[in-house]
Order: C-alpha cells, then structure tokens, then sequence
C-alpha cells in the first residue's frame, strides 16, 4: 500500500469519523450500546460484539483496513478515563 | 505550521470529546482508527476493541506493565514495529514510526469484561504529543480541534 492510498483511507475515514460526529445523538438513539462498522458515511453493519461484527463484515466480503470501528455507549453510562 | 483536524464528538454526558484518525500500519495492522486526544493520559494506547477488530489473538497479549484505567485492570501489551499514519489539512501525510504502541489487553478475558470495556475508546496521549513535538488545540464551545506541527 503505497502513501496516495493510505490518503485516501485517511481521507474517507475522516470523513466518516465527522459524520459519525455530525450524527452521534440521532446514532446513539439508534444504535445505543452498540459496536458499529462505518464506511462511505453509512454505518455498514451493527452488532453487539466485536466476534460478531467481524462475522457479519466477512460474511458481506468487506475489507477491514477500509472500514472505521465504532462504539456508542449507552446513554446512562459515565467514565472518567 | 501544519495542521491535523480532529473531529469533536459528545459520547459521554453529551460534553464535548476531540477524536483523532489515523492509519495504522505494521506487519500484521493496516486500519483506520478513531482516538481520543486525551492530554490527560500519560499512555497512547489501542482499546481492546480496535485491537480485536484485527483478529490479534488477545488471550496471547496478556503481558506488559499493569495499567488502570476507567476502573479495569489492562495489559499495557507492546506492539512492536508501528506506524501512525495522520493526514494533514493540506493533504499530506505525517508518518510516526515507533518501536512500540501500547494496547489494552484486559487482565480478565471473560465475556463480561470484554463487554464493558469495549466502550473504551483508543487514546493518543501526551507522550506522543511530547516525542512528536505537536501542540493541541482544543476550543470546546465552538467544537474546534487540532493538532499542530512545526517543520
């Protein structure tokens, strides 16, 4: 993978990554406690595990170095990191 | 000077959290993954979940200092031969090669615990800010971040 390629991921998963941003209140309603595949500005696949998640992507032929892993936390939980 | 956007994300009591992303690349690693600039954590370090997500066999990554963080106990287990790879605003890649990266391998595997700590985000922390040399901006009312560099 030359560098003009890994601009390109960079550039899309930063773009995902504001949309997630963008988007986050109407997700987390969604999507709450959740573990979220997101690619081209739509979450791709939803599951409740990592395990799980990497299951369905391969099931759907989808390549990992492209996509961002997200999680959302359930709305009633609080951590200081 | 050169800059990094971070997007600012409200995943915890809807307060406002800058994210990073990055390439990440070594042998066995290429994927994006989304950070959390925390200038409080002494650690750069993967969550468990971008580490899983990579198909690593964590059962085999329990070693490494001892960390607390968010009230569990992790692995602070090295990996070896990385490269952070963030884009610039100007298009342009600024590439960090380190030896080693942290991940957070949680001293209990079973499934409760994988499960409450998989909200845990990966971290870019203030020894990287130091060794990179980048100053961070960070202006939560109006939902501005970045990191800066000198050439």
């Amino acid at each position: 993978m030359d560098d003009e390629q890994v601009l390109k991921i960079l550039k899309r998963s930063e773009e995902d990554s504001k949309w997630l941003s963008r988007k986050y209140d109407e997700l987390q309603s969604k999507y709450e406690g959740k573990i979220l595949a997101i690619k081209d500005k739509n979450v791709i696949c939803d599951a409740n595990t990592v395990e799980e998640l990497l299951s369905k992507l391969e099931e759907k032929g989808e390549d990992l170095g492209f996509l961002l892993i997200e999680t959302v936390p359930p709305k009633n939980i609080s951590f200081i990191l | 000077m050169p800059r990094i956007s971070c997007s600012i994300r409200a995943i915890i009591s809807r307060r406002p959290f800058p994210f990073v992303t990055f390439f990440l690349r070594n042998l066995h690693i290429a994927k994006p993954i989304d950070a959390l600039v925390d200038t409080g954590s002494p650690f750069t370090v993967l969550s468990t979940n971008d580490i899983m997500s990579t198909r690593l066999p964590i059962s085999k990554m329990q070693s490494g200092e001892i960390v607390s963080l968010a009230g569990f106990r992790f692995f602070n287990h090295p990996i070896k031969n990385v490269t952070m790879n963030f884009r610039t605003e100007t298009d342009e890649l600024f590439k960090v090669n380190l030896p080693t990266i942290g991940s957070l391998i949680p001293t209990k595997l079973d499934k409760k615990t994988i499960n409450d700590v998989k909200h845990i985000p990966s971290i870019v922390g203030n020894d990287f800010l130091e060794d990179q040399k980048l100053a961070f901006y960070f202006n939560p009312s109006v939902k501005v971040a970045y990191l800066e560099y000198k050439i």
